[in-house]
C-alpha cells in the first residue's frame, strides 16, 4: 500500500464522462487501501460536483475538459476539481432546508448539500479562467481497509 | 443500473440495482413516472442498489409525491448503511417509509 498516493484525469464535460471518473476513483482508494465507505462518499461528492458542472457551468455547447486530481497522504485525501467554466461558487448557494415539508421539498440545492456533508472541507477557489473547488475527506483510522 | 417490476399482493414490486447517477437516472425518472400514474401501492427493494446520487433521489422523490397526492402507499426496503446515510443526510428519511425487508414492508400497518 502507498501512503502518498496522486493522480489526475482529464475528463470532457459530459455525463458519459461519470463512469470513467467512478473507476478512476475506485482504483485510487484501491491502491491507497481507502475503507469502501470512504470510497463511496468521495465517488459521490465528485459526481455531484462533475454533474452541476456539465450542466450549469458553460454559457457555449463546445467541448470542455474538467480537470480532477486526487491526492492522499496518511491523514486525508485531497480532492481538487477545475474547469474552464463561468464563474460560480456553489458554496454561495442558499443552504438546503431539509426541515421542510414534502411538499416543498425539491432536489434543487440537494447535490452541494450532500457534498458538504459527505466531505470535511470543502473550498472554491476563482481562478483566472474559471474554478477550482477543493475537497477534503480526512482518513480516520477506523475508516481505513484492513 | 436495472430496473424490473413485479408484483406481491396488491402491491407493485419494483427491485432497482445497480448504480443510479445522472447519467441514467433519465432512465429511472421515466420509468417511474410511468409506475407511478398506474399504481396506488408500490414497494422498492434495494437490496442491490449500490449508489444513488441526487438525481436518482429526485426520481424517487417525484415518484412519493405522485404516489401521495392520490392517497397510495410507497415503501422502500433493504437499503444499504450507505444508502440510508445518503437518505438521512438528505432528510428523505423522514418522507420516505422505510423497512428492513420485503416482509417488513408488506406487512406494516397503513
Amino acid at each position: 500500500m502507498k501512503v502518498n498516493e496522486s493522480v489526475e484525469v482529464k475528463l470532457p464535460n459530459s455525463l458519459s464522462a461519470l463512469e470513467p471518473l467512478h473507476t478512476v476513483v475506485g482504483q485510487f482508494c484501491r491502491r491507497r487501501a481507502i475503507h469502501p465507505d470512504t470510497e463511496f462518499k468521495i465517488d459521490l461528492a465528485l459526481e455531484e460536483i462533475f454533474t452541476n458542472i456539465v450542466r450549469h457551468g458553460y454559457d457555449d455547447s463546445h467541448p470542455h475538459e474538467i480537470m480532477i486530481r486526487l491526492r492522499s497522504n496518511r491523514d486525508r485525501i485531497r480532492i481538487s476539481v477545475e474547469d474552464d467554466g463561468r464563474h460560480f461558487n456553489p458554496l454561495l448557494a442558499p443552504v438546503l432546508d431539509v426541515t421542510v415539508a414534502l411538499s416543498e421539498r425539491s432536489v434543487g440545492g440537494l447535490g452541494i448539500h450532500l457534498v458538504r456533508h459527505l466531505m470535511d472541507q470543502v473550498r472554491y477557489q476563482r481562478r483566472t479562467n474559471g474554478n477550482r473547488l477543493i475537497l477534503i475527506k480526512r482518513l480516520r483510522k477506523e475508516e481505513k481497509r484492513t | 443500473m436495472t430496473v424490473r417490476e413485479g408484483k406481491i399482493d396488491s402491491f407493485a414490486l419494483v427491485e432497482v440495482t445497480g448504480r443510479v447517477n445522472s447519467e441514467n437516472s433519465e432512465t429511472l425518472k421515466d420509468f417511474l413516472q410511468e409506475l407511478g400514474k398506474r399504481e396506488q401501492q408500490v414497494l422498492i427493494d434495494c437490496s442491490a442498489l449500490e449508489y444513488i446520487s441526487s438525481s436518482g433521489l429526485g426520481a424517487l422523490l417525484m415518484l412519493l409525491k405522485l404516489i401521495q397526492n392520490k392517497g397510495g402507499i410507497l415503501r422502500l426496503f433493504s437499503l444499504s448503511p450507505r444508502i440510508a446515510e445518503v437518505f438521512e443526510i438528505s432528510g428523505f428519511d423522514k418522507f420516505f417509509p422505510i423497512f428492513s425487508s420485503l416482509e417488513a414492508a408488506r406487512r406494516a400497518d397503513t
